[in-house]
Protein backbone atom coordinates (compact mmCIF):
# COMPACT_ATOMS: atom_id res chain seq x y z
CA UNK A 1 0.00 0.00 0.00
CA UNK A 2 1.29 3.45 -0.91
CA UNK A 3 0.78 6.19 1.64
CA UNK A 4 0.26 9.62 0.18
CA UNK A 5 -0.61 11.14 3.56
CA UNK A 6 2.91 12.41 3.89
CA UNK A 7 4.33 14.63 6.59
CA UNK A 8 7.46 16.66 6.04
CA UNK A 9 7.48 18.70 9.23
CA UNK A 10 10.63 16.96 10.46
CA UNK A 11 12.39 17.01 7.10
CA UNK A 12 14.07 19.98 5.47
CA UNK A 13 12.87 19.44 1.91
CA UNK A 14 15.12 22.10 0.47
CA UNK A 15 18.14 20.35 1.92
CA UNK A 16 16.82 16.99 0.70
CA UNK A 17 16.38 18.32 -2.82
CA UNK A 18 19.89 19.73 -2.85
CA UNK A 19 21.38 16.38 -1.83
CA UNK A 20 19.32 14.59 -4.45
CA UNK A 21 20.49 17.05 -7.10
CA UNK A 22 24.07 16.38 -6.14
CA UNK A 23 23.48 12.67 -6.59
CA UNK A 24 21.92 13.36 -10.00
CA UNK A 25 25.10 15.20 -10.95
CA UNK A 26 27.18 12.18 -9.95
CA UNK A 27 24.92 9.92 -12.01
CA UNK A 28 25.02 12.11 -15.11
CA UNK A 29 28.79 12.41 -14.72
CA UNK A 30 29.27 8.65 -14.49
CA UNK A 31 27.31 7.88 -17.63
CA UNK A 32 30.23 7.35 -19.96
CA UNK A 33 29.33 9.95 -22.50
CA UNK A 34 32.48 11.23 -24.25
CA UNK A 35 31.90 14.74 -23.00
CA UNK A 36 29.69 15.18 -19.98
CA UNK A 37 26.47 16.91 -20.86
CA UNK A 38 24.29 18.21 -18.06
CA UNK A 39 21.39 18.18 -20.51
CA UNK A 40 20.32 14.95 -22.15
CA UNK A 41 19.89 15.46 -25.85
CA UNK A 42 16.31 15.21 -27.10
CA UNK A 43 15.02 15.28 -23.55
CA UNK A 44 16.35 18.54 -22.20
CA UNK A 45 16.58 17.03 -18.73
CA UNK A 46 19.40 18.31 -16.55
CA UNK A 47 20.42 16.87 -13.16
CA UNK A 48 18.34 19.62 -11.53
CA UNK A 49 15.31 18.76 -13.69
CA UNK A 50 15.59 15.11 -12.80
CA UNK A 51 15.91 15.77 -9.06
CA UNK A 52 12.95 18.18 -9.01
CA UNK A 53 10.86 15.77 -11.11
CA UNK A 54 11.68 12.88 -8.76
CA UNK A 55 10.62 14.76 -5.64
CA UNK A 56 7.52 16.04 -7.46
CA UNK A 57 6.51 12.45 -8.22
CA UNK A 58 6.57 11.68 -4.51
CA UNK A 59 4.43 14.74 -3.79
CA UNK A 60 1.95 14.09 -6.59
CA UNK A 61 -1.22 12.57 -5.05
CA UNK A 62 -2.05 11.02 -8.43
CA UNK A 63 1.30 9.29 -8.91
CA UNK A 64 0.67 5.96 -7.22
CA UNK A 65 3.94 4.44 -8.40
CA UNK A 66 6.11 6.59 -6.15
CA UNK A 67 5.02 6.65 -2.54
CA UNK A 68 6.24 5.92 0.93
CA UNK A 69 5.16 2.47 2.10
CA UNK A 70 4.74 1.65 5.81
CA UNK A 71 7.17 -1.23 5.30
CA UNK A 72 9.96 1.31 4.69
CA UNK A 73 9.77 2.35 8.33
CA UNK A 74 9.81 5.89 9.71
CA UNK A 75 10.32 8.58 7.10
CA UNK A 76 13.52 10.48 7.91
CA UNK A 77 15.65 12.66 5.67
CA UNK A 78 18.17 9.85 5.14
CA UNK A 79 15.63 7.09 4.51
CA UNK A 80 13.71 9.34 2.13
CA UNK A 81 16.92 10.30 0.35
CA UNK A 82 17.82 6.63 -0.15
CA UNK A 83 14.34 5.95 -1.52
CA UNK A 84 14.37 8.95 -3.87
CA UNK A 85 17.85 8.06 -5.12
CA UNK A 86 16.49 4.69 -6.23
CA UNK A 87 13.55 6.38 -7.99
CA UNK A 88 15.90 8.86 -9.64
CA UNK A 89 18.15 6.09 -10.97
CA UNK A 90 15.14 4.30 -12.47
CA UNK A 91 13.91 7.49 -14.11
CA UNK A 92 17.40 8.27 -15.41
CA UNK A 93 17.71 4.83 -16.98
CA UNK A 94 14.19 5.07 -18.39
CA UNK A 95 15.11 8.34 -20.06
CA UNK A 96 18.21 6.82 -21.55
CA UNK A 97 16.17 3.88 -22.82
CA UNK A 98 13.44 5.94 -24.37
CA UNK A 99 12.93 5.39 -28.04
CA UNK A 100 13.91 8.92 -28.94
CA UNK A 101 17.19 8.66 -27.12
CA UNK A 102 17.86 5.12 -28.30
CA UNK A 103 17.28 5.99 -31.92
CA UNK A 104 19.35 9.11 -32.06
CA UNK A 105 22.16 9.96 -29.72
CA UNK A 106 25.22 11.89 -30.58
CA UNK A 107 28.62 10.46 -29.87
CA UNK A 108 31.27 12.56 -31.54
CA UNK A 109 34.34 11.00 -29.93
CA UNK A 110 33.33 7.40 -30.57
CA UNK A 111 32.67 7.95 -34.22
CA UNK A 112 34.66 6.65 -37.17
CA UNK A 113 33.78 9.56 -39.38
CA UNK A 114 36.31 12.20 -40.31
CA UNK A 115 34.65 15.11 -38.62
CA UNK A 116 34.08 13.04 -35.53
CA UNK A 117 30.29 13.27 -35.66
CA UNK A 118 27.95 10.37 -36.21
CA UNK A 119 24.66 9.26 -34.80
CA UNK A 120 24.47 6.00 -32.87
CA UNK A 121 21.87 4.16 -30.94
CA UNK A 122 22.24 3.53 -27.23
CA UNK A 123 22.87 -0.16 -27.91
CA UNK A 124 25.56 0.71 -30.45
CA UNK A 125 27.10 2.94 -27.86
CA UNK A 126 27.11 0.30 -25.12
CA UNK A 127 28.50 -2.34 -27.46
CA UNK A 128 31.22 -0.07 -28.72
CA UNK A 129 32.36 0.80 -25.20
CA UNK A 130 34.29 -2.45 -25.10
CA UNK A 131 35.93 -2.03 -28.51
CA UNK A 132 39.71 -1.42 -28.64
CA UNK A 133 39.07 1.98 -30.22
CA UNK A 134 36.74 3.09 -27.44
CA UNK A 135 39.16 1.80 -24.82
CA UNK A 136 41.99 3.79 -26.41
CA UNK A 137 39.85 6.92 -26.42
CA UNK A 138 38.92 6.36 -22.79
CA UNK A 139 42.56 5.96 -21.83
CA UNK A 140 43.40 9.20 -23.61
CA UNK A 141 40.53 11.03 -21.92
CA UNK A 142 41.57 9.60 -18.59
CA UNK A 143 45.12 10.88 -19.03
CA UNK A 144 43.82 14.30 -20.05
CA UNK A 145 41.61 14.47 -16.99
CA UNK A 146 44.37 13.27 -14.66
CA UNK A 147 46.76 15.87 -16.03
CA UNK A 148 44.43 18.55 -14.71
CA UNK A 149 45.21 17.31 -11.21
CA UNK A 150 49.00 17.52 -11.44
CA UNK A 151 49.10 20.17 -8.73
CA UNK A 152 46.89 18.15 -6.42
CA UNK A 153 48.64 14.81 -5.87
CA UNK A 154 46.16 13.57 -3.26
CA UNK A 155 43.22 14.08 -5.58
CA UNK A 156 45.10 12.72 -8.56
CA UNK A 157 45.93 9.59 -6.61
CA UNK A 158 42.27 9.10 -5.73
CA UNK A 159 41.03 9.78 -9.24
CA UNK A 160 43.63 7.43 -10.71
CA UNK A 161 42.22 4.46 -8.85
CA UNK A 162 38.60 5.56 -9.29
CA UNK A 163 38.99 5.71 -13.06
CA UNK A 164 40.04 2.24 -14.04
CA UNK A 165 41.29 2.33 -17.65
CA UNK A 166 39.61 -0.96 -18.49
CA UNK A 167 36.17 0.04 -17.34
CA UNK A 168 34.48 2.07 -14.72
CA UNK A 169 35.67 0.21 -11.69
CA UNK A 170 35.72 2.15 -8.46
CA UNK A 171 36.51 1.22 -4.89
CA UNK A 172 34.56 1.51 -1.67
CA UNK A 173 35.73 3.99 0.96
CA UNK A 174 37.06 1.17 3.11
CA UNK A 175 39.05 -0.30 0.23
CA UNK A 176 40.46 3.12 -0.61
CA UNK A 177 41.41 3.76 3.02
CA UNK A 178 43.41 0.52 3.08
CA UNK A 179 44.97 1.27 -0.29
CA UNK A 180 46.20 4.73 0.74
CA UNK A 181 46.79 3.91 4.41
CA UNK A 182 44.57 6.75 5.56
CA UNK A 183 41.29 6.95 7.44
CA UNK A 184 37.85 6.58 5.89
CA UNK A 185 37.11 10.17 7.03
CA UNK A 186 40.08 11.42 5.06
CA UNK A 187 38.84 9.48 2.01
CA UNK A 188 35.45 11.18 2.37
CA UNK A 189 37.18 14.53 2.64
CA UNK A 190 39.18 13.89 -0.53
CA UNK A 191 36.07 12.69 -2.32
CA UNK A 192 34.33 15.98 -1.54
CA UNK A 193 37.29 17.96 -2.84
CA UNK A 194 37.52 15.75 -5.91
CA UNK A 195 33.84 16.09 -6.69
CA UNK A 196 34.10 19.83 -6.26
CA UNK A 197 36.91 19.97 -8.84
CA UNK A 198 35.16 17.56 -11.23
CA UNK A 199 31.93 19.56 -11.10
CA UNK A 200 33.85 22.74 -11.86
CA UNK A 201 35.62 21.04 -14.77
CA UNK A 202 32.28 19.79 -16.08
CA UNK A 203 30.86 23.29 -15.85
CA UNK A 204 33.86 24.71 -17.70
CA UNK A 205 33.57 22.03 -20.39
CA UNK A 206 29.89 22.81 -20.75
CA UNK A 207 30.67 26.52 -21.06
CA UNK A 208 33.29 25.84 -23.75
CA UNK A 209 30.84 23.61 -25.66
CA UNK A 210 28.21 26.36 -25.60
CA UNK A 211 30.77 28.95 -26.75
CA UNK A 212 31.84 26.68 -29.59
CA UNK A 213 28.28 26.29 -30.94
CA UNK B 1 23.00 -6.29 -27.53
CA UNK B 2 21.35 -8.53 -24.98
CA UNK B 3 19.09 -7.23 -22.26
CA UNK B 4 21.54 -8.66 -19.74
CA UNK B 5 24.43 -6.61 -21.13
CA UNK B 6 22.34 -3.46 -21.11
CA UNK B 7 21.30 -4.07 -17.51
CA UNK B 8 24.90 -4.74 -16.55
CA UNK B 9 25.96 -1.47 -18.13
CA UNK B 10 23.33 0.55 -16.26
CA UNK B 11 24.15 -1.19 -13.00
CA UNK B 12 27.80 -0.20 -13.46
CA UNK B 13 26.82 3.43 -14.04
CA UNK B 14 24.70 3.38 -10.89
CA UNK B 15 27.44 1.75 -8.82
CA UNK B 16 30.02 4.26 -10.05
CA UNK B 17 27.80 7.21 -9.19
CA UNK B 18 27.35 5.77 -5.72
CA UNK B 19 31.08 5.41 -5.20
CA UNK B 20 32.15 8.72 -6.72
CA UNK B 21 29.61 10.69 -4.76
CA UNK B 22 30.56 11.64 -1.20
CA UNK B 23 28.32 10.21 1.52
CA UNK B 24 25.24 12.39 1.11
CA UNK B 25 23.94 11.64 4.57
CA UNK B 26 27.06 12.87 6.36
CA UNK B 27 28.14 15.96 4.45
CA UNK B 28 27.05 19.28 5.88
CA UNK B 29 24.51 21.62 4.34
CA UNK B 30 27.21 24.15 3.50
CA UNK B 31 29.29 21.47 1.79
CA UNK B 32 26.28 20.47 -0.30
CA UNK B 33 25.72 24.12 -1.24
CA UNK B 34 29.39 24.54 -2.15
CA UNK B 35 29.36 21.45 -4.37
CA UNK B 36 26.18 22.58 -6.10
CA UNK B 37 27.68 26.03 -6.61
CA UNK B 38 30.69 24.37 -8.26
CA UNK B 39 28.29 22.65 -10.64
CA UNK B 40 26.67 26.00 -11.38
CA UNK B 41 23.41 25.23 -9.58
CA UNK B 42 21.62 27.96 -7.70
CA UNK B 43 20.15 26.50 -4.51
CA UNK B 44 17.54 29.26 -4.40
CA UNK B 45 16.27 28.33 -7.84
CA UNK B 46 15.90 24.68 -6.76
CA UNK B 47 13.75 25.81 -3.82
CA UNK B 48 11.62 28.00 -6.10
CA UNK B 49 11.14 25.16 -8.58
CA UNK B 50 9.98 22.81 -5.84
CA UNK B 51 7.61 25.49 -4.61
CA UNK B 52 6.20 25.92 -8.12
CA UNK B 53 5.73 22.15 -8.45
CA UNK B 54 3.85 21.96 -5.14
CA UNK B 55 1.62 24.87 -6.19
CA UNK B 56 0.84 23.21 -9.53
CA UNK B 57 0.00 19.89 -7.86
CA UNK B 58 -2.31 21.60 -5.36
CA UNK B 59 -3.98 23.61 -8.11
CA UNK B 60 -4.53 20.49 -10.23
CA UNK B 61 -6.33 18.82 -7.30
CA UNK B 62 -8.51 21.86 -6.66
CA UNK B 63 -9.42 22.20 -10.34
CA UNK B 64 -10.80 18.68 -10.19
CA UNK B 65 -12.82 19.53 -7.12
CA UNK B 66 -10.56 17.62 -4.74
CA UNK B 67 -9.06 18.97 -1.59
CA UNK B 68 -5.29 19.30 -1.87
CA UNK B 69 -3.47 17.15 0.72
CA UNK B 70 -2.20 19.03 3.77
CA UNK B 71 1.40 18.04 3.05
CA UNK B 72 1.31 20.04 -0.18
CA UNK B 73 0.47 23.15 1.82
CA UNK B 74 3.40 22.35 4.13
CA UNK B 75 5.73 22.00 1.15
CA UNK B 76 4.48 25.33 -0.21
CA UNK B 77 5.06 26.91 3.20
CA UNK B 78 8.52 25.43 3.59
CA UNK B 79 9.74 26.34 0.14
CA UNK B 80 8.01 29.68 -0.23
CA UNK B 81 9.93 32.97 -0.17
CA UNK B 82 11.08 33.99 3.34
CA UNK B 83 8.58 36.85 3.43
CA UNK B 84 5.64 34.62 2.38
CA UNK B 85 3.52 33.78 5.44
CA UNK B 86 3.20 30.08 6.28
CA UNK B 87 -0.15 28.56 7.23
CA UNK B 88 1.32 25.80 9.40
CA UNK B 89 2.30 27.53 12.72
CA UNK B 90 5.28 25.23 13.27
CA UNK B 91 6.69 25.98 9.83
CA UNK B 92 5.93 29.68 10.32
CA UNK B 93 8.08 29.72 13.47
CA UNK B 94 10.89 27.79 11.74
CA UNK B 95 10.83 30.23 8.82
CA UNK B 96 10.90 33.20 11.16
CA UNK B 97 13.87 31.74 13.07
CA UNK B 98 15.68 31.03 9.79
CA UNK B 99 14.98 34.55 8.62
CA UNK B 100 16.31 36.04 11.85
CA UNK B 101 19.37 33.76 11.73
CA UNK B 102 20.15 35.35 8.41
CA UNK B 103 20.88 38.58 10.27
CA UNK B 104 22.64 37.08 13.26
CA UNK B 105 25.01 34.68 11.51
CA UNK B 106 26.72 37.56 9.72
CA UNK B 107 27.81 39.09 13.04
CA UNK B 108 31.07 37.54 14.10
CA UNK B 109 32.45 38.41 17.51
CA UNK B 110 35.88 39.98 17.19
CA UNK B 111 38.40 38.59 19.67
CA UNK B 112 39.90 41.14 22.06
CA UNK B 113 43.42 40.22 21.23
CA UNK B 114 44.42 39.05 17.78
CA UNK B 115 47.62 37.07 17.42
CA UNK B 116 49.19 35.96 14.17
CA UNK B 117 50.44 32.42 13.96
CA UNK B 118 52.25 30.83 11.08
CA UNK B 119 52.24 27.23 9.95
CA UNK B 120 53.95 25.82 6.90
CA UNK B 121 52.71 22.84 4.99
CA UNK B 122 56.15 21.72 3.83
CA UNK B 123 57.56 21.60 7.35
CA UNK B 124 54.63 19.52 8.55
CA UNK B 125 53.16 22.25 10.79
CA UNK B 126 49.73 21.78 9.28
CA UNK B 127 47.51 18.89 10.22
CA UNK B 128 45.92 17.02 7.34
CA UNK B 129 42.54 18.38 8.33
CA UNK B 130 43.76 21.99 8.32
CA UNK B 131 45.57 21.47 5.03
CA UNK B 132 42.36 20.10 3.52
CA UNK B 133 40.39 23.04 4.88
CA UNK B 134 42.87 25.51 3.40
CA UNK B 135 42.69 23.71 0.06
CA UNK B 136 38.92 23.94 0.12
CA UNK B 137 39.02 27.65 0.95
CA UNK B 138 41.53 28.21 -1.85
CA UNK B 139 39.25 26.39 -4.29
CA UNK B 140 36.31 28.46 -3.15
CA UNK B 141 38.23 31.70 -3.52
CA UNK B 142 39.46 30.73 -7.00
CA UNK B 143 35.95 29.81 -8.00
CA UNK B 144 34.53 33.11 -6.75
CA UNK B 145 37.21 35.08 -8.60
CA UNK B 146 36.60 33.00 -11.72
CA UNK B 147 32.86 33.61 -11.57
CA UNK B 148 33.32 37.33 -10.98
CA UNK B 149 35.61 37.53 -14.00
CA UNK B 150 33.23 35.66 -16.31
Amino acid sequence: MVVKALSFCEIDLEDLLQRLTLYAYALFGCFPHPSFEPVMRYHGASPEDLAVATLTRLLDPDDKTVGWKPAYGPMTRDSLLAFLKAVLVHDFIDMKRKRMYKSSIYLPLLSDSENGQEEKTLDDFIEKLESPEAKAIRTEQREQLLSKFNNEPELKELLTVQLDPDGYQAYTNKELAVLFSISVDEIENRKKRLMNRLLRLQRQAQGSAVDAR
Amino acid sequence: MTKKNREKFFERVRADAERFCPDLTSISKSEVSDLLASAGTDAGSLRRRLNESAKKLALAQMQRGNKAPAYLQDVKDMTGAPDEPAKNPKIAVEKAVKWLDGFVEKIVAVPKQITVERAYRKTGDLSKKDAALLDQLEEKLKDTVERENE
